[in-house]
C-alpha cells in the first residue's frame, strides 16, 4: 500500500527523490548561513582589533617601568580555535605597531606614538607587557 | 523546466526559481548584514587625542610649573616627553600644538607644533558654531583641546594651550605581511 505523505509516495514514486532532494538543499542552505553567521560572531577579526587597539593605548598611557596584565583568555581560546598557537601578539618596534594575530590570516595592526621599549610574554591566560625606557635593557 | 520545478500542467512544485530567487535574496541580506557589523572599526582616535594631551601635560608640568627649558629654543618636545618622531611627523597620525602664554595672553616662546599641520584646519572646522552645530566627517581626526593656568620661573603665571589630535585607526594586516 502506497501512502500520500511527506515522504513516502506517490502512483509513480517520483516525489521522494524530489522532496529529498528538496529538504537537502534547504537544509545545507540554511547550514552555510548559520555557520556564516556564527564563524563572523566569534571570529579572530573582532578580537585582533579590540586587543590591537586595547594594548597600544595602554603603552600610550603607560609610565616607563611600568608591567601591565591583560586577561587573554578569549583571545588564547579564539587562536586555538583557528590552530594558532604562536606570535599572537607582537610588537613592532620599528615602527611602533601592536600587532595582534589570532588566525593564519594576518590580524591586525595599531600603531602608538610612545617611544619606549615594550616587551610582550603570554604567561597562561595572561598577556604580561613591561614598559621600559628606550636604552634601558633592565628598567 | 523540468519535474522539479515544474509539473506537466506547468504549476509550480516545491523547488521553483523563486524560491531560490528568495533563498538568495535572503542570503546576501545576511551576508551584508554580518559583514557590515563586524567589520566595523572600534574608534579610539578621540581617547588617543585625551592620552596624548595628558601625556604632555603631566610631561612638561610638574606641581603646577613648567619643568624647566621648555621656554627655549632648544626644548625638544619629543624627546622629554618620550614621543616617537616617526609615528607622529612622518606617518602623519597625529598633530600636537603647544603654545605657551602668560598671563596677558601674550605667547612666551613658539608654539611648538608636531604631526600632520593638515589637522589644524580639520580641528577648527569640527569646533561647535553659534548654534552649537558641528561639522565633520568620518575620517576627520579627533581632537582634544585644553588651557590650563600654570607657573613658571618665580611664581609667574602663564597658561599652557594644549591641541592634539589623531587620526589613527589602526589596519587589517594581510596574511604575506604577517608572514
Amino acid at each position: 500500500m502506497l501512502k500520500r505523505g511527506w515522504l513516502i509516495y506517490d502512483k509513480r514514486g517520483e516525489d521522494i527523490f524530489m522532496n529529498v532532494i528538496f529538504i537537502v538543499a534547504n537544509l545545507l542552505f540554511f547550514s552555510m548561513f548559520m555557520i556564516f553567521v556564527f564563524k563572523a560572531s566569534t571570529g579572530a577579526m573582532i578580537y585582533e582589533q579590540a586587543y590591537a587597539k586595547q594594548i597600544a593605548m595602554l603603552i600610550d598611557y603607560s609610565e616607563p617601568k611600568t608591567d601591565i596584565k591583560i586577561d587573554f583568555s578569549k583571545a588564547i581560546s579564539v587562536a586555538k580555535e583557528n590552530e594558532k598557537i604562536q606570535n599572537l601578539v607582537k610588537v613592532d618596534e620599528v615602527n611602533k605597531e601592536v600587532i595582534v594575530s589570532l588566525s593564519g590570516q594576518g590580524g591586525y595592526g595599531m600603531k602608538y606614538f610612545s617611544d619606549y621599549k615594550v616587551e610582550t610574554e603570554l604567561v597562561d591566560n595572561f598577556l604580561l607587557i613591561h614598559i621600559k625606557e628606550k636604552g634601558v635593557e633592565n628598567g | 523546466m523540468g519535474k522539479l520545478f515544474s509539473d506537466r500542467k506547468g504549476g509550480e512544485k516545491i523547488m521553483s526559481v523563486w524560491w531560490f530567487a528568495v533563498l538568495i535574496v535572503v542570503g546576501t541580506g545576511i551576508v551584508i548584514s554580518v559583514l557590515i557589523f563586524y567589520s566595523a572599526d572600534v574608534d579610539v582616535r578621540y581617547t588617543e587625542s585625551e592620552i596624548l594631551y595628558n601625556k604632555i601635560v603631566d610631561c612638561v608640568v610638574q606641581d603646577g610649573f613648567l619643568i624647566d627649558g621648555v621656554l627655549t629654543k632648544e626644548f625638544d618636545l619629543m624627546k622629554t616627553c618620550n614621543l616617537n618622531t616617526k609615528v607622529i611627523n612622518e606617518e602623519k597620525l597625529f598633530y600636537i600644538k603647544m603654545n605657551i602664554l602668560d598671563e596677558n595672553g601674550k605667547s612666551l616662546r613658539e608654539p611648538i607644533i608636531k604631526g600632520n599641520v593638515l589637522f589644524l584646519e580639520d580641528c577648527k572646522i569640527q569646533e561647535p558654531d553659534e548654534n552649537g552645530k558641528t561639522t565633520g566627517a568620518k575620517y576627520y581626526p579627533k581632537c582634544s583641546e585644553n588651557t590650563i593656568n600654570v607657573n613658571y620661573g618665580e611664581d609667574k603665571k602663564g597658561k599652557l594651550e594644549i591641541l592634539t589630535a589623531s587620526n589613527n585607526l589602526g589596519r587589517k594586516i594581510g596574511v604575506t605581511e604577517n608572514a
